[in-house]
């Protein structure tokens, strides 16, 4: 066997250049949103978003570096730690948060302000991977199965409790990881069901949607009637679906808070109430004339009119797509779009070559991530899911968010260039 | 060595989700065309720019009608906060709970755009409101132009302009947009394109909470506005006002024209208004006060009243018996005071001896214009009493009789001048002679005309034969470029010889004939009076006339409602006109008669004309009712006793009648039980 002179390989460049190229893009496309016409008078001033931005990348940058510089077992030796001081942070979080938009996610530092759900994703991964890496872990018994969900579910319920819709959707994501590492098919697929069930139970009666269930389920039971444990499943199915399709409308309006409901509601295209069609109605449709009108090619770079001009709100956090669908168009979103495959896949492709099961989870954990921001934070400005805050992968302006994700690129650039470190 | 699952579902998952937000993408920017206009209209704001409308000129260079600025103020709802109402009321001249109501409403349509809060402000408010404007950083304001009336007058004539309706959006061919206001009466109707100019436009690119962000394309698509075309009328404002007030608490009507060009001089409708009421903020308020007056001082009376022209109509009717030779013009006639027509007799002022026709005009008599309609119609020449209508109406009808006269006003009325057809209608084709329809002969019975025509055919006769349409504007004029009204010469076909006649006649009226009050010194004065039968009250006083005699510089008519005879009211106000046209002022000699005149009060005062009764009135009313009502009581009384009296005697009756069947009864059973003891 054909050793190598050096332990560990350069780090990936093609999720290098992804990176820097959506920091780049994300800089320039903040920019764009506060741009009124006159360069030089909004050039270097700290009171525009891009500056700040710019020195967040800048911090990025250096802690990009530096956790290069770690060696990986202390990453791993540090998981559990700081996936306590996350928890820990959460729970500060809920005592003295500050509450804005209904979400109590901010902790005010003087400075800037601090927002822990956004490293909680990175603190669960890497306990996640942690508790996977350790030995005979085969995530078979039940205990297993129970201590991976309560690593995954504590910083899901305090989330919850902050009302982040978005970041428990980015905890639920999880499942993926889970999948990966041996949790049947069927729970995705069950997962896929409900979401099913309750999109149609709201569109159509629950009534209807009952009945349907229950012939449909007789005839497979009928069908199927000699495989005794087959017949048990489906009757556990029809009755949970029933019930569910029961319930979901007494969770809609009675857990659900009343912008959430609204939010689902103009997804679907039904009656909303009068504040939502000024306020979440007014806000999407405006984003989707801001994406609709760059049209194929774009308006050209500083020259969209619906976001320069506020017309689409939070142009530079949660709708910062909406800014570059106006601006470079077709062309752009699609790009933009390819970009984040790229780099997903080639992480998905770092995370199957990892030796050691730390490496793989938490890379995939980290892809499970990156996925779900992406495709809700894009769902949400062109209209396809219901709006929930959750920013764009280190595009969208935030600084919480922005060193979080970099942390989690970096490490997982970290742990697959010392891959060979690993013995196994 | 790997462990789990290595189906890579997430893997799919991303390409599934990437395909999906793709198409998503591709049907969103590139298949829905609607968004860029959509996005186009949120930014780019289209400000107007109004032109100033043009000048209204008299025939001497005299501003009749100019613009003013007023104010329109803006709110932004959105941009409003910590609003002192009070204040704001105080400076506006408001009350809080239009401030309230308004600013309710806006909140509810518009809360995001500029929206006018009170519209067409006096410049005085608005100047004090501007020094305080920087208290109320969400108010704004737009500068727009309003019509003004320096001489309170001319209102039926000059018309007025209101909000554009949207039916007059729809036959703008684009110009007019909601808001906007056109010329809806008048020469401003009339005259709307020439003098409404041309609107400007500014683009504008504004941000969500409407603040300005910029030219659009940098003022590529802008358009300065263009001021509208001044026009020069040949109306005369002093005559004009002059007429005005000689028509004060008259109703009625002035029209006068300068023969030789057909311009208008004085055009006065009355009970006319001053026409800034209908400008500014007020207007709407105004306006139904206007329209719900019982006198109706929107009604355009010199072109769309209609009246029998009465004796003016005579001296028509002369040149065309002259013109048709049925008599010489020294044919006599002796009236005995009426013309009999079967058992009708058309009365005359009194028994004359008629020697030539200049006397028959002179004394206005009316059975020598019976005689000679008459026998013009009757004429053995031809076939049927209808050929001979025909003819005379075909000569008359030159005159502007029954017909429009084009005017530059719209909603001139056609008078009437009957047809052979309309009298076949009513009486059977060759059942009617001169004799049944002979009220025509006198401007009477079916014939009737606007003031207009009657000027009009007054010109005629100064001009000895011809006239040019009667227009009020002399030209339009912008940028050294003119603008000449059209006119068109109408001759009548009629000899100048029969003229001279006539107008002799005509001057002998004012000398010695029936209009003498009318006489002006030094001024040879023509003119006809003629008294209009009213079958709903008094007679109208008409007068119509041209002066001087030779080369007449005026002609005019005059009609006063329910005034009695021409030389009454309608002779001296056209005299009064005359002179103060001709010679600028009112001779000394005159002058009571102007006073009288200026005082004339006819119209009903406001007790009789909403039938409310005088406060004396309202208390014996009031005890006569009390009387009535105790009267009543009295009746009813009266009324109950003999009610009473009536029950009694029934039932006295009731009561005897019963008696007896009961007696008789008893009788017969006492009979029976007497048979059955029998045995």
């Amino acid at each position: 066997m054909k050793s190598s002179k050096r332990a560990y390989d350069p780090i990936d460049s093609t999720v290098l250049y992804c990176y820097l190229f959506l920091l780049l893009v994300g800089i320039m496309s903040i920019f764009a949103t506060e741009y009124n016409g006159d360069v030089t008078a909004t050039f270097f001033s700290f009171k525009h978003s891009y500056i700040k931005q710019a020195l967040w990348a800048l911090i990025s940058g250096l802690m990009f570096f530096s956790i290069l510089g770690f060696d990986r077992r202390i990453l791993q030796l540090i998981s559990y730690p700081v996936y306590v001081l996350v928890i820990f942070m959460l729970l500060l979080v809920l005592l003295i948060g500050q509450t804005t938009k209904g979400q109590q996610n901010w902790i005010n530092l003087g400075a800037f302000k601090l927002q822990p759900s956004e490293f909680a994703k990175f603190g669960t991964a890497m306990a996640l991977a942690k508790y996977f890496d350790t030995p005979n872990m085969r995530f078979v018994s039940r205990r297993e199965y129970m201590t991976a969900l309560a690593i995954l579910g504590l910083p899901l319920v305090l989330v919850a409790g902050q009302g982040d819709a978005g970041s428990c959707l980015v905890f639920a994501a999880f499942i993926f990881v889970l999948n990966r590492e041996g949790l049947s098919d069927l729970v995705i697929f069950l997962g896929l069901y409900v979401i099913l069930v309750s999109v149609l139970s709201l569109l159509i009666s629950q009534y209807i949607i009952i009945g349907i269930s229950l012939v449909f389920f007789s005839f497979l039971i009928y069908w199927n009637w000699l495989n005794k444990s087959l017949v048990k499943i489906l009757a556990v199915l029809m009755i949970g679906t029933c019930l569910y399709t029961y319930s979901v409308s007494y969770i809609f309006t009675h857990i659900l808070e009343k912008h959430q409901s609204d939010r689902i509601n103009v997804v679907l295209g039904k009656e909303i109430s009068k504040e939502a069609v000024r306020g979440v109605a007014y806000n999407l449709n405006q984003s989707k004339i801001a994406i609709g009108s760059g049209g194929f090619l774009g308006k050209g770079y500083l020259q969209g009119t619906q976001t320069r001009y506020n017309y689409v709100p939070e142009t530079s956090t949660d709708f910062i797509f909406s800014a570059i669908g106006e601006e470079w168009g077709f062309i752009g979103t699609v790009f933009l779009i390819i970009v984040y495959v790229v780099m997903l896949q080639r992480l998905l492709l770092l995370a199957e070559r990892q030796r050691s099961p730390y490496g793989r989870v938490y890379i995939y954990s980290v892809v499970a991530i990156f996925f779900t921001h992406v495709v809700i934070n894009i769902g949400m400005t062109i209209g396809l899911l219901p709006v929930i805050g959750i920013p764009l992968p280190l595009i969208s302006y935030g600084g919480s968010s922005l060193i979080s994700f970099t942390f989690m690129i970096a490490t997982a650039l970290k742990l697959d260039s010392e891959r060979r470190m690993t013995m196994r | 060595m790997q462990r789990g699952n290595e189906n890579g579902i997430l893997e799919k998952a991303i390409y599934i989700a990437t395909v999906i937000l793709i198409v998503k993408l591709f049907f969103l920017q590139v298949l829905t065309p609607g968004y860029k206009m959509k996005a186009h209209d949120n930014v780019v704001k289209k400000v107007t720019i109004y032109p100033s409308r043009g000048l209204i000129i008299d025939r001497k260079g005299k501003v009749i009608v100019y613009n003013d600025a007023v104010y329109d103020i803006l709110v932004q709802w959105n941009l409003t906060k910590n609003l002192d109402t009070a204040k704001l009321c105080e400076l506006l001249n408001t009350n809080i709970n239009f401030v309230r109501l308004k600013l309710d409403e806006i909140k509810r349509t518009t809360p995001n755009k500029p929206t006018p809060f009170i519209k067409l402000l006096d410049p005085q408010t608005f100047a004090r409101f501007q020094e305080h404007l920087f208290e109320f950083p969400s108010f704004s304001f737009i500068t727009r132009t309003v019509r003004r009336y320096p001489y309170l007058g001319g209102a039926a004539v000059l018309g007025y302009l209101s909000e554009v309706t949207e039916n007059n959006i729809a036959h703008s061919a684009g110009y007019y947009e909601l808001g906007d206001y056109m010329g809806t009466t008048g020469l401003e109707q009339y005259y709307d394109k020439y003098l409404r100019g041309e609107k400007g436009y500014n683009f504008q690119v504004v941000d969500v909470k409407n603040t300005y962000k910029g030219k659009y394309k940098d003022g590529k698509d802008d358009k300065i506005p263009m001021a509208g075309w001044d026009m020069v009328t040949g109306l005369d404002a002093e005559l004009q006002a002059y007429g005005e007030r000689l028509m004060q608490g008259k109703v009625g009507g002035i029209v006068a024209i300068e023969p030789s060009t057909g311009e208008i001089l004085a055009y006065v409708s009355s009970p006319g208004y001053d026409p800034n009421l209908l400008t500014g903020r007020y207007r709407r308020h105004n306006f139904n006060i206007l329209f719900n007056d019982y006198y109706k001082p929107l009604l355009n009376r010199p072109i769309q009243a209609m009246y029998p022209p009465g004796s003016t109509f005579k001296a028509g009717a002369a040149l065309v018996m002259l013109q048709a030779r049925i008599h010489s013009e020294k044919w006599s006639w002796f009236c005995p005071g009426g013309y009999r027509v079967g058992n009708h007799i058309v009365k005359c002022h009194g028994v004359h001896a008629i020697p030539d026709v200049e006397t028959a005009l002179q004394q206005s008599c009316n059975s020598y214009f019976c005689k000679i309609y008459n026998d013009f119609i009757m004429d053995s020449i031809f076939e049927t009493p209808a050929i001979g209508y025909q003819k005379w109406w075909d000569m008359t009808s030159v005159f502007g009789y029954g017909k429009v006269l084009g005017i530059d006003l719209t909603g001139e009325k056609r008078g009437n001048l009957p047809s052979v057809k309309y009298y076949n209608k009513i009486f059977g084709t060759g059942h009617w002679r001169a004799a049944t329809v002979i009220s025509n002969a006198i401007g009477q019975g079916e014939v009737l005309a606007t003031p207009l025509q009657i000027a009009n055919a007054m010109a005629i006769i100064a001009n000895r034969g011809y006239y040019l349409t009667p227009k009020i504007c002399r030209y339009l004029v912008k940028d050294k470029k003119y603008l000449a009204s059209k006119k068109q010469k109408t001759t009548t076909g009629i000899d100048t010889v029969y003229y001279r006649m006539v107008v002799d006649g005509l001057e002998r009226v004012v000398l010695a004939g029936t209009a003498r009050a009318a006489a002006i010194p030094d001024i040879s004065f023509c003119g006809k009076t003629g008294t209009a039968q009213n079958p709903h009250g008094k007679d109208h006083s008409i007068f119509a006339g041209f002066a001087p005699k030779d080369n007449p510089k005026i002609a005019i008519a005059v009609f006063v409602e329910n005034a009695g005879f021409g030389a009454t009211y309608a002779a001296p106000i056209a005299s009064l006109m005359v002179e103060k046209y001709i010679n600028d002022t009112i001779s000394k000699k005159r002058k009571p008669m102007e006073e009288r005149m200026l005082k004339a009060h006819l119209m009903k005062t406001e007790y009789e004309l909403n039938s409310i009764k005088t406060p004396e009135q309202l208390m014996l009313d009031s005890l006569a009712r009390a009387k009535v009502k105790k009267d009543s009581i009295i009746r009813a009384k009266f009324k109950m006793d003999s009610i009473k009296q009536v029950k009694k005697k029934l039932d006295e009756q009731e009561r005897i009648k019963f008696e007896t069947i009961k007696r008789q009864q008893d009788s017969l059973r006492n009979k029976n039980t007497v048979i059955q003891k029998a045995p």
